[in-house]
């Protein structure tokens, strides 16, 4: 028994090397797509990032928001979020795609699961790709400048951005507050 | 939306947290247990994971969170609103994995009994450690093609 032990126990470490591996690897992909992004390597033909807007495309803040019909996440969540940061900043402008659609869009955000969020400052300078729901007060953090926090304090901010817009504490889409619960 | 919140679309994944630690526990023991006894526990799990799937209450490891670590306050609630039925589909899958491996370790079959328990094992591992669930992923290819049954794919009550 100590033996199959001692092999599960290898094993167990195997997986956990994979893991880390893997995410690792995504860290590095994430960055790599940012940086090419933010020098413009990448996707700067028609339909990019710098193309297939209306008017000046660099100007203004604006959010690439990639989603998908079948995306409970970006329904329930994503989007009331956005609608939110929307009547909050009303210069905001927010694209929408549909990752499954429109493929070559959401190659060159290297889209691996929705919702994606890509936000671009005032210069129109990219200043974040966010993968997973985005709560508005992390957007509206990265979209102002000022540094996010994501451990934890991001709900925390998302309850004072209801409260200055008047929100009850249940969303718009009737959801409450995970510790409301 | 609110009735698609109030009827179920929401995921506590602190309770499928819980699941997937006890998956990888459960299997691991079977093997270090060995063949004769193992094979057993195989079984025994993969039961866990089926009824919990045609029937959620039945969802063993899920009620440990809810009726014990979490009125112990030892794991809190981490409720999203999101689709359970990926991740129902997934224990489904788990759940045939686990079944496969216990009739060939029953039938004599032994490295692809363990193969498939590993299998079934590391998946789960991945999904705790780096929320990647594995048979999400195929229900939503299933989904996208069309080749789930309308009671089961996610536009399910809206056709």
């Amino acid at each position: 028994m100590l033996e199959r032990a001692l092999v599960a126990l290898a094993l167990l470490a195997l997986l956990a090397a994979a893991v880390a591996a893997g995410r690792w690897w995504l860290a590095r992909r994430d960055a790599r797509i940012l940086r090419e992004l933010r020098s413009g390597e990448r996707g700067s033909g028609a339909g990019g990032p710098r193309g297939g807007c209306d008017g000046d495309p660099r100007r203004g803040p604006r959010i690439v928001y990639f989603t998908t019909r079948s995306c409970v996440v970006c329904r329930l969540q994503q989007q009331p979020a956005l609608d939110t940061l929307a009547r909050e900043l009303p210069g905001l402008r927010i694209e929408r795609h549909d990752a499954v659609e429109e493929q070559p869009i959401a190659d060159i955000y290297g889209v691996l699961s929705v919702p994606t969020t890509a936000v671009y400052g005032e210069g129109g300078e990219l200043v974040a790709i966010n993968r997973g729901f985005a709560p508005a007060a992390v957007l509206a953090a990265q979209l102002t400048g000022r540094a996010p926090d994501l451990e934890g304090g991001a709900a925390m901010e998302g309850e004072r951005l209801a409260e200055r817009s008047g929100a009850p504490r249940r969303d718009e889409t009737g959801a409450r507050h995970p510790d409301a619960i | 939306m609110s009735n698609e919140v109030e009827s179920g679309y929401r995921v506590d994944r602190n309770t499928l947290r819980t699941n997937q630690a006890l998956i990888v526990g459960a299997t691991v023991l079977a093997f270090v247990l060995g063949d004769e006894r193992g094979r057993w526990l195989v079984l025994a799990t993969g039961v866990v994971l089926a009824a919990g799937t045609l029937y959620a209450p039945l969802a063993l490891f899920q009620q440990a969170h809810r009726r014990l670590l979490l009125p112990l306050g030892l794991l809190r609630a981490d409720i999203h609103a999101e689709d359970p039925m990926p991740h129902r589909f997934a224990q489904g899958l788990g759940a045939a994995f686990l079944f496969a491996a216990a009739a060939a370790l029953f039938a004599g079959a032994t490295p692809l009994g363990w193969a498939l328990t590993w299998i079934v094992s590391a998946l789960a591992f991945v999904n705790l450690t780096v929320q990647f669930c594995a048979g999400c992923f195929v229900y939503l290819q299933l989904d996208r093609v069309g080749l789930l049954p309308a009671a089961i794919a996610s536009g399910r009550g809206a056709r």
